[in-house]
């Protein structure tokens, strides 16, 4: 029997998340160790009348690709993983992992450069050109493991009633949940739309940022589960200030803590850290990484705890995060970096705010407007 | 042991069985469950230099479609399936089980469907031409499992090892003595391939049939692992006489029992069984399935079990097997039918003996030639 965890998460991503209708092609991709939440969906999936396709990962793949492939193999993609993103209607990518870890020996150059192979630039173009005409639903939905809960600290059953409160599975009716959820942001993305000037004030901060003529967008679910947050990106050349963020920002598996951040015209001037500053200094080197691609407010106050996983971490109800280099075009920005790269900012202590044309709308982790 | 097993059984595979070469591409399938082999195969393709596509089945999936699925969803098979058979360079599918039995419960007719759909027979085709022609190469080999040593009254480890001597695995190079064998019945089949008539003896046996401008086929492990038999397809209208099956006949998971066939001109006029009666008569109420597709000859004697797993039974050595329905059309067997179902006679009780133009070309379960 199918738990009801699995059963309530597969119906939030097909019939929710990517909303599959009948006839559609929907691929299904995973490790397998989410073997009961690929069977759930596959029920969903039916149910909806669509033609499900499971692509789960064999444990290995990767690791044993950049041990044994030649370069000719790492870069090699094959054409049915392509038809995925050129052909089929829907996507739903389960997050697990069994070590995340697992690339931590491979250089990173060579990870990079099989991550930028002409066929996954062309699976990706495909992907960003299908979804932003709406013919691509995908969603990215969590897989509780161990290794993740190993990553938070936590036990697996803990970090299981975690995932339930952060995606709203301990509620009867999720999807009512996540569709209150999006009409509440509706709202807040409306009045944010008509604003022109960011300030954000708090601990070690003082940042201004325009948004002029940017649009904001609302995360409701319907790309990410968890989901929770209103973002864009700001003029490339208006940030100004500084800014301390509160959560080690996390690279490649290594942690860079007590982040402080300088800009002038939209560019790093300054930047240090307590841990790890050398990388830091590395990644703001990359083209473009020193130029804000995003800032963002989370707002699922479902999730209460930093757990060293982005798909959680940035969606904290009462923080802010700002990502280094490319901007997500859907707000109307045109930064074009190698890495995205997310670092967060408690705002639930005193004192901290955002201003928004001269108006305080968040104060102390809660909306104003 | 398990680790040198799936090595050993990886390298047979790739290197000797399909004979990957560099920049092919080759498609892996199997359960999830089978994922130390999928891993070993995985490495041994790259280490060939090509590109391995693994698709692991998930648990559940084929039993979980028969019960969610509409008759649409039940025979549709994506498109990605078609393009791998028009496309790629070999299959490698990897037979293991967690449940023997799970189509038990389902309507017969229905799996008869979803097994004959248009798609199948389509992407069958495609596979047998290419496959003639020799652009694609396939092989099925075994994963022991849990429900296949249950299947064959035995514990796990006992089963590795019972599959071990099967594939020659205990060997220090298994390829080795597959290359001898495929040597030693090159020379049977060729003084085969001369023979007009076929005259078998033994228990409750006389049967005759004639082969003439037939091929027999030399199998040493480049199609199915365990391997080791030689068959041929009779002339359709050709056979006459009887013949006693000594194993249990095994058709959905039910069992056969005692099998008693008469032949008058190509076709069964009488069949009895001790057990399943009324399932053997719905076998052979199916079109074409009284004339008699295949014979053959078991000479894998590291192979000393029944199993009730055809993969391994129908090559013991001291065994011929017969087949109801589908020739074999690379032997120039000619009759099209849904079905093709092997059954098993020993041939080494005493006085079994099989002719060849009248003369004896086996006896008591050894070759005379």
């Amino acid at each position: 029997m199918i738990s009801e965890f699995y059963e309530k998460l597969a119906k939030l991503a097909v019939n929710y998340a990517v909303g599959v209708k009948k006839g559609q092609r929907v691929a299904v991709v995973g490790p397998t160790i989410a073997e009961e939440l690929f069977q759930a969906i596959y029920v969903e999936v039916l149910k909806a009348g669509g033609q499900p396709l499971l692509l789960p990962t064999v444990e290995g793949m990767q690791e044993l690709l950049y041990k044994y492939g030649s370069e000719e193999q790492l870069l090699y993609v094959d054409d049915i993983k392509i038809s995925i993103f050129k052909d089929f209607d829907c996507f739903i990518n389960i997050f697990g992992d069994y070590n995340p870890k697992k690339l931590s020996l491979v250089d990173p150059k060579k990870v990079a450069k099989s991550r930028s192979s002409p066929g996954n630039l062309e699976a990706m173009n495909y992907y960003m050109e299908r979804s932003a005409k709406g013919e691509f639903n995908w969603v990215v939905v969590p897989f509780p493991c161990n290794a993740f809960a190993q990553e938070a600290n936590m036990d697996l059953f803990s970090y299981s009633d975690f995932v339930q409160k952060a995606l709203r599975l301990d509620k009867e009716d999720p999807v009512k949940e996540w569709r209150a959820v999006e009409k509440k942001q509706d709202l807040i993305v409306e009045i944010l739309n008509t604003i022109d000037k960011i300030h954000v004030i708090s601990e070690d901060t003082d940042l201004i940022l325009s948004v002029k003529g940017r649009k904001w967008i609302n995360c409701c679910g319907h790309l990410n589960l968890p989901d929770g947050e209103v973002f864009t990106s700001p003029l490339e050349d208006s940030a100004n200030g500084h800014i301390r963020f509160t959560y080690p920002g996390i690279y490649g598996g290594r942690e860079i803590e007590n982040i402080y951040l300088e800009f002038k015209n939209g560019k790093v001037t300054k930047a240090t850290a307590s841990k790890a500053e050398d990388l830091l200094h590395e990644l703001i080197a990359i083209e473009n990484a020193d130029i804000l691609g995003e800032f963002a407010i989370g707002t699922n106050y479902g999730i209460t705890d930093f757990t060293k996983n982005m798909l959680f971490d940035e969606k904290m109800g009462g923080t802010l995060h700002c990502a280094l280099g490319r901007s997500p075009p859907e707000t109307g920005a045109k930064n074009i970096s190698a890495i995205h790269w997310d670092i967060l900012k408690d705002m639930s202590s005193p004192g901290s705010k955002v201003i928004a044309d001269g108006k305080v709308i968040y104060e102390e982790g809660q909306w104003k407007i | 042991m398990m680790k040198s097993f799936f090595q050993k059984l990886a390298k047979l595979a790739v290197n000797y069985s399909v004979g990957v070469k560099k920049d092919q591409r080759v498609y892996v399938m199997g359960p999830t469950l089978a994922e130390d082999l999928f891993q070993a195969i995985y490495v041994e393709i790259l280490k060939a230099g090509a590109h391995p596509l693994l698709i692991p089945n998930v648990e559940g999936e084929e039993e979980l479609r028969f019960k969610h699925g509409s008759e649409e969803q039940l025979i549709y098979i994506d498109e990605v399936f078609r393009i791998i058979a028009k496309e790629f360079d070999s299959l490698i599918y990897i037979f293991g089980d967690y449940n023997t039995r799970k189509l038990s419960l389902v309507d017969p007719k229905l799996v008869a469907k979803y097994y004959g759909s248009q798609t199948r027979r389509e992407i069958n085709k495609i596979i047998d031409e290419r496959y003639l022609k020799g652009e694609y190469k396939w092989v099925g080999i075994p994963y022991p499992s849990h429900s296949l040593a249950q299947e064959a009254n035995m514990d796990l480890f006992s089963y590795f090892e019972f599959v071990e001597k099967a594939l020659f695995l205990d060997k220090e190079d298994p390829i080795k003595e597959w290359k001898i064998i495929e040597k030693m019945q090159n020379s049977l089949i060729t003084i085969l391939n001369t023979s007009e008539k076929i005259s078998i003896f033994g228990e409750d046996t006389d049967l005759s049939f004639s082969v003439k401008g037939r091929t027999w086929g030399n199998c040493c492990g480049h199609e199915n692992l365990p391997d080791g038999e030689v068959y041929t397809s009779p002339v359709e209208d050709s056979v006459n006489g009887y013949i006693r099956f000594t194993y249990p006949g095994i058709y959905l998971g039910h069992e056969i029992e005692n099998i008693y066939l008469e032949f008058k001109d190509g076709k069964v006029i009488k069949a009895t069984a001790d057990k399943a009666q009324d399932m053997l008569q719905e076998i052979i109420a199916i079109e074409n399935a009284k004339i008699l597709g295949e014979f053959a000859i078991g000479t894998n004697y590291g192979i000393t079990d029944f199993t009730k797993n055809i993969l391994f039974d129908e090559k013991i050595g001291g065994t011929l097997h017969c087949a109801l329905g589908l020739g074999l059309v690379e032997c120039g067997g000619k009759n099209e039918c849904a079905l093709h179902w092997d059954i098993l006679k020993d041939m080494k009780p005493s006085g079994s003996k099989i002719l060849a133009d009248n003369k004896i070309v086996y006896e008591e379960g050894r070759w005379k030639i």
